[in-house]
């Protein structure tokens, strides 16, 4: 059994070139990394947070505002004033833009510098479960603050804590429509109908289905289209102040800044809510708090998190004992994090060489910057781009669902001759600056097999062999 | 005129008419000869290569593709070669050149890659067969006449068979490199995921692999390379080419144009490379299966049936001509009301001329390269 393999790889993001030899219990080091894990660590720490990325946001939808001022006005237009609009655009999108590849970059520097891999893993794991969608304009600048802010800070805390940050954040608000959700008979709403005489703003069931759905219950566990409405109506007051979309921005209170998370009592529906046959009849945000925590503790709750967790760590069909053993102790702790995670390292599933999972191209491409001493790309690479390219863009898995976690996701033919063909730009870059000989043993530790071993001791160049340590069987798996 | 139906020429080339031919004695010849099967991955549209320009459904079938010829040479009163294959024309005038139209092999779907294996087994049936067609035909060779090499990371499958066949890939072929493309193959061969993931990349990095780029330098490189592989007195006397990039969806115009000013420049290149040994050489120029006679919503062709092939040497047996039993282009003359419909099997047309270039007994020859038939 290849154990510091599948700690450095399954649990962890890969070895790094300067790891000393794997010694010791392997179990025992992983459970200590949770105790070393840094929420912050130095590249995303220096990040800039909500308040100019809002800014960033708000600066677009005015200038946005402004050419279609522009475009209605201006007739006829000089030369000048035809030019400005896309300039405008370009500008204004740019720091949306930069905001998100900053993000990514500091993402990538801290995985790869990662003394703590295996808490950093399971931060990558919950950001994709709490999946956001940098597809959505709104979205873009704050991903990355919801992945570090929200998510990252909560990954070894209560499932119920991590749960309530991540709904609560702005960008989960923006991305699934709760900012723009008006309780049908809020005070606010009633009004707007009063005045128009028609049928005014009402609810968004998007941000209520979805975390039935994907972040809490899962699908088709027995909950229904009244417990979905009933739900969104308790979620409602809950919106995103000062970019100038969502629910009565006017209603905003003093105190806040743009983009912060607030909850505006009179676009929250009145009155009591039945979810899942429990009535909650708490005041203003409390009842979504409530039924939050409940959601956070329920038996099918634990079981989905059982699931997808064994998924990521024993392989596309997890074995039922794991599961069994994960909603078990989910159930018994109250949705423990860390409980949770100690008992998976401990059980012996995920140390089964067969099935093996597929690294993802975050993954595939993290472990090999860890396994490299030397630059493995020019400082103008376009990281974000080269997820893109790698067919996973950061943050952007296009659907609430998040990216799926399966060896079928990401084994696909094209997909392997991009990594061959990555990877082989990456050693002709560095050429004989790196011995894949001597680092095979060092980052496939003892899952290196002689077959392996000898192909890359055959390469007719230093850096062919480094082209094939990467896109050797064990290193495209974890 | 009527062209429906009509036999424009059939004589020697199709193996029923070459066993009605007297039998005669069927001696090894002392020069070397040598062979090159030139094949073109991903769907070659032989309604633009040999244009039926005469066929009074022409223009009105192939739409906004139908001015494509235009500039070409006339090969009689019905086909107009694609302006693109100057150096073709130029053999066909020299008798140099054959052109064999409305063929198909036996395969009668529309996948490239079950295309290509039977194009390349000789079997009737996808994967039916382990060996190639050119693999059966290296037993029936002189050992003088049997070296066999393929121009590609690895022995294709038209080579495979009980004789030894080398590779050679140039190192310039793109994306990453062959050797490492090989070695990685080498890697993954017992990898029940990832074995079968790379063959398929690698399959498709060939398809999209293109002799028409710089200008069709690509191609004339690729002859220039072939021939000098074939010339020296231990070099190879069979050779197999690959082509990739036939597969024109979009954009047809510019990229097959590009595409037959590579391959021209490819057979110019042979000729030229190959020199006096040109007489005693025959290439042979085929697909997997042609191409829709209508032009598409986006400018191109999607997969069809019925192509042309093309014949290249110095002692053809119908040089200067195209053979065809001409199905015509009318609507309801084609195959499934879209295809150009093969009024004659791939097969039979190479088996004949395969049988002629090496004065073999063409039944011995057909039943040897296609036992399915």
């Amino acid at each position: 059994m290849a154990i510091h393999y599948l700690a450095a790889n399954r649990f962890g993001l890969g070895r790094r070139y300067d790891d000393p030899a794997p010694a010791g219990n392997a179990r025992e080091a992983l459970i200590a990394e949770l105790g070393a894990f840094d929420p912050a660590p130095p590249p995303i720490a220096a990040l800039a947070g909500r308040g100019p990325i809002a800014a960033a946001y708000v600066d677009y939808r005015e200038d946005r505002a402004a050419m279609r001022e522009a475009a209605r006005d201006a007739q006829p237009v000089d030369e000048a004033e035809k030019d400005m609009p896309p300039e405008l655009r370009r500008v204004s999108r740019s720091a949306i833009r930069g905001h998100y590849d900053d993000a990514v970059r500091a993402r990538l520097a801290a995985a790869v510098a990662s003394t703590t891999p295996f808490p950093e893993r399971l931060t990558h794991f919950w950001a994709n479960h709490f999946a956001v969608s940098a597809d959505k304009l709104p979205v873009i600048g704050f991903a990355g603050n919801f992945e570090y802010e929200a998510i990252r800070p909560h990954i070894l805390g209560k499932f119920s804590d991590l749960l309530i940050a991540a709904v609560r954040h702005p960008a989960m608000l923006l991305y699934l429509d709760q900012a723009q959700s008006f309780g049908p008979d809020s005070p606010v709403a009633t009004r707007i109908r009063a005045r128009r005489g028609r049928p005014g703003p009402g609810l968004n069931e998007n941000l209520g289905r979805e975390i039935l759905e994907l972040h809490t219950l899962g699908v088709r566990t027995g909950y229904t289209q009244a417990d979905v409405t009933a739900f969104a109506k308790a979620l409602t007051g809950l919106t995103v102040t000062g970019l100038g979309r969502g629910a009565g921005q006017r209603l905003t209170p003093a105190d806040a800044r743009p983009g912060d998370t607030v909850f505006i009592d009179r676009l929250h529906e009145p009155g009591p809510q039945t979810i899942l046959g429990r009535r909650y009849d708490q005041p203003g945000a409390k009842q979504a708090e409530a039924v939050l925590r409940d959601l956070a503790t329920h038996p099918a709750t634990a079981r989905h998190i059982a699931t997808k967790l064994a998924r990521h760590f024993a392989g596309d069909t997890p074995p039922a004992p794991l599961v069994d053993r994960l909603a078990a102790d989910f159930q018994r702790t109250g949705g423990d994090l860390p409980s949770l995670y100690r008992t998976l390292v401990a059980s012996p599933e995920p140390w089964a060489a067969e099935p093996a999972m597929f690294k993802s191209p975050w993954d595939w491409t993290v472990s090999m910057l860890r396994g490299l001493e030397v630059e493995a790309f020019r400082p103008q690479q376009n990281v974000s781009a080269l997820f893109a390219q790698l067919g996973q863009p950061l943050w952007r898995p296009g659907s609430p669902a998040g990216y799926d976690d399966r060896v079928a996701t990401w084994a696909g033919a094209a997909a392997l001759m991009q990594r061959v063909e990555l990877a082989s730009r990456v050693a002709g870059r560095i050429g004989d600056r790196a011995d894949a000989r001597q680092l095979a043993p060092v980052l496939l530790a003892d899952a290196l097999t002689p077959a392996a071993a000898q192909a890359i001791a055959r390469a007719d160049s230093p850096g062919q062999g480094l082209a094939m340590l990467f896109a050797s069987p064990a290193f495209l798996r974890r | 005129m009527i062209f429906s139906r009509r036999t424009l020429l059939l004589s020697g080339l199709t193996a029923a008419a070459a066993g009605a031919m007297p039998r005669v004695a069927w001696a090894a010849a002392g020069t070397s000869r040598r062979l090159v099967f030139v094949i073109q991955r991903g769907a070659a549209d032989g309604l633009s290569i040999v244009a039926p320009t005469g066929d009074p459904a022409f223009a009105a079938a192939r739409g906004a593709l139908a001015g494509d010829s235009a500039g070409g040479a006339k090969l009689g009163g019905l086909f107009t070669l694609h302006p693109a294959l100057g150096g073709a024309a130029t053999l066909y005038g020299a008798k140099q050149a054959h052109f064999a139209h409305a063929v198909a092999t036996a395969y009668r779907d529309r996948s490239h890659f079950d295309g290509q294996n039977v194009l390349e087994g000789g079997g009737s049936r996808p994967y039916e067969r382990a060996d190639g067609w050119i693999g059966r035909l290296l037993t029936l060779l002189p050992e003088s006449e049997r070296d066999a090499l393929a121009v590609a990371p690895a022995v294709p499958l038209a080579l495979r068979g009980d004789a030894p066949v080398a590779t050679y890939a140039p190192s310039r072929l793109p994306q990453a490199d062959a050797d490492l493309i090989a070695r990685l193959t080498a890697l993954y061969e017992g990898d029940t995921l990832l074995h079968p993931l790379w063959e398929s990349a690698v399959r498709t990095q060939e398809l999209a692999s293109d002799i028409g780029g710089n200008d069709g330098r690509n191609g004339a490189d690729l002859g220039t390379l072939a021939a000098s592989l074939m010339t020296p007195v231990d070099g190879a006397r069979v050779m197999m080419v690959e082509t990739g990039g036939w597969d024109t969806h979009s954009g047809q115009r510019g990229r097959l144009n590009a595409q037959l000013r590579g391959l021209d420049q490819l057979v110019g290149a042979l000729r030229t490379g190959l020199g006096a040994a040109w007489s005693d050489t025959l290439v042979i120029v085929a697909t997997e299966f042609g191409r829709t006679v209508a032009v598409n919503g986006t400018g191109g062709t999607d997969h069809g049936t019925g192509s042309v092939a093309m014949f290249f040497g110095g002692g053809l047996a119908q040089g200067g001509q195209v053979s065809a039993d001409w199905p015509g282009l009318a609507p309801a003359a084609r195959l499934d009301g879209r295809d150009l419909r093969p009024t004659r099997s791939l097969e039979s047309v190479i088996a004949a001329a395969v049988a002629h270039h090496y004065a073999l007994d063409p039944a011995r020859v057909t039943k040897t390269l296609y036992p399915d038939a």
